[in-house]
């Protein structure tokens, strides 16, 4: 195990990490000149990019929080409010399956269906509601946080179910022979407990989807490019240090977010695991 | 009862049931649509009806079976990373239990599950082909199918190892077994769940691989990568895109489907 691990981390780590390396060398071709410079965090941060990035931060930051008001209800119900059983089994692997199934296949087909010909203008102007089909319906940023709500939605549920299933019942019950109503105990002890759960799910949904290139390009249609088209553009016209100082900012953020929630969790221990704990005072 | 725990009224499991179901019919309702207009005659315009099996009974004519080639690479690099991915979930994770400090090596193994796929493709081409000046093909390939399936398999076998009793193992030591017939006659069998689920997922994961793969691939084509440039291109090959995805969309589902009756049947 120890030989994997030392591959693993020359082979794969220190790769993602050089990224941070390149960054700050000159490109010339596919080699590069030892000589450092931040030329490529100029180049990247010029205003068009910006808007790019600023506008994958605000697309990202939306879907997510939609992702959010719909899973954790959904997950709160599967763990607490369904018993074990078919419907259950069903619906977990429901969940499971999207993962495993090419996200090009399943988002072209909201093109015929969203498009300026396609399903639901045709039948929007065949029943005489309007005569002009809407424009809006594709290629806009409605369509690509329409496109992105579905394949990142069991990303969220998953960590939230989890964390809320471990949830001893006896602890909620508790609460409610002592008198809380459903939503007070929903509020002092299911939600401080799921917020692992919760922060898990919001990277594991957030993080993969900034680096999202399906549904902007197949949905967004060169209109509303995202962060992967910018990494797209900047392979394209060789400018690789420029793509790393993009990758590394990414790494950064990644970092960042991971040390905050370290920094939660041993907070969390520190303090009263049991709510119960808490309410002594 | 609906309602074991008593967070919920009949007012708020319904309206947690409707959000479930709404983001369920965003997810499912392409993948629904795609199979029905993989049989329409036109398939762009989003009717399914009048329904055809042209494109399905097209798919191997002449020029439109360009597909096989990438079908024949992406099951090739599938199986590749499928046993090289498990070989190593299950080295791994027998002893991940075992170890005292496992917080930061399960760190090392399970981060670049949350890193976007592009951001991992880059870094191999850059670090291996800029820095280093490797060329990339088929191995780039393999590598970061394998860091993208690696992960899954590692939980796979975790999820069936944690529950392991090693005494089972102390035993047959005592009894006088060298350490490979223990692994053989009690490791593997009880590990065999996780094993298998981790062979069927890491398959699926390679095989369905793109934004990795688009930095990577040298010279290869995959077959999601072939599809993925018909559909963003408008070419009159869209139509047998549908046909094609439709096929393989329902195979992957038939393989997730067994692999999680296997590791559930072990819960």
């Amino acid at each position: 195990m120890a030989v994997l691990t030392t591959l693993w981390a020359i082979g794969v780590l220190l790769p993602i990490m050089s990224l941070v390396l390149i960054s700050f060398l000159q490109g010339r071709g596919l080699s590069f000149l030892w000589t450092f410079s931040f030329s490529a965090y100029a180049s990247v941060f010029v205003d068009y990019r910006i808007e790019t990035i600023l506008r994958s931060l605000r697309v990202v930051g939306l879907v997510t929080l939609i992702e959010l008001a719909l899973a954790f209800p959904f997950a709160l119900w599967l763990a607490k409010g369904i018993r074990e059983g078919w419907t259950k089994s069903i619906l977990l692997v429901l969940l499971v399956v999207p993962f495993f199934l090419s996200p090009a296949a399943r988002t072209i087909v909201w093109r015929p269906i969203l498009g300026r010909e396609g399903l639901i203008n045709s039948m929007l102007m065949g029943s005489g509601v309007t005569d002009t089909p809407m424009d809006w319906l594709l290629f806009t940023e409605f369509a690509v946080h329409l496109g992105l709500i579905g394949p990142y939605f069991p990303s969220m549920v998953w960590p939230i179910f989890i964390s809320i299933s471990l949830i001893d019942d006896e602890l909620i019950k508790a609460a409610r022979d002592l008198g809380a109503t459903p939503l007070q105990a929903l509020r002092d002890v299911v939600l401080p407990l799921s917020v692992p759960g919760i922060v898990a799910g919001v990277i594991f949904t957030a993080i993969p989807m900034l680096g999202d290139n399906v549904a902007t390009t197949l949905l967004g249609g060169g209109r509303v490019s995202l962060m992967a088209e910018t990494f797209d553009d900047l392979v394209r016209a060789m400018n690789y240090p420029g793509a790393a100082a993009l990758g590394s900012a990414m790494l950064g953020a990644f970092l960042v977010i991971a040390i905050i929630i370290v920094l939660a969790f041993a907070r969390l221990r520190s303090s009263a695991t049991n709510p119960f704990e808490s309410m002594k005072a | 009862m609906i309602n074991p725990a008593g967070v919920f009224s009949r007012t708020t499991a319904t309206i947690a049931i409707a959000a479930g179901a709404f983001a369920l019919v965003l997810l499912y309702a392409p993948i629904a649509g795609l199979a029905l207009l993989s049989f329409s005659t036109r398939p762009l315009s989003g009717i399914p009806w009048p329904m055809t099996m042209e494109w399905y009974a097209s798919l191997f004519e002449g020029d439109n079976a360009r597909w096989v080639e990438p079908l024949v690479t992406s099951v090739g690099v599938g199986l590749i990373v499928s046993a090289l991915a498990t070989v190593a979930a299950v080295v791994i994770g027998r002893l991940i239990p075992l170890l005292k400090r496992r917080a930061g090596l399960l760190a090392a193994y399970l981060s670049v599950l949350v890193m976007p796929g592009i951001l991992v493709g880059v870094a191999v081409l850059f670090f291996y082909r800029g820095l280093l000046d490797i060329r990339t093909g088929l191995w780039s390939v393999v590598l970061v199918h394998f860091v993208w399936a690696l992960p899954f398999a590692l939980l796979c076998i975790l999820i069936v190892a944690v529950r392991f009793d090693h005494r089972l193992v102390e035993a047959a030591r005592d009894l006088g077994a060298g350490a490979f017939r223990t692994f053989l006659d009690i490791e593997l069998p009880l590990l065999r769940p996780g094993i298998v689920a981790s062979v069927f997922f890491s398959f699926l994961l390679s095989f369905n691989e793109l934004p990795r793969t688009i930095y990577t691939r040298g010279g290869i084509t995959t077959l999601p990568y072939y599809i993925w440039t018909a559909s963003a291109a408008h070419s009159s090959q869209v139509s047998l895109i549908y046909a094609l995805s439709a096929i393989i969309m329902a195979a992957s589902f038939i393989l997730v489907l067994i692999a999680t009756r296997v590791l559930m049947r072990n819960n």
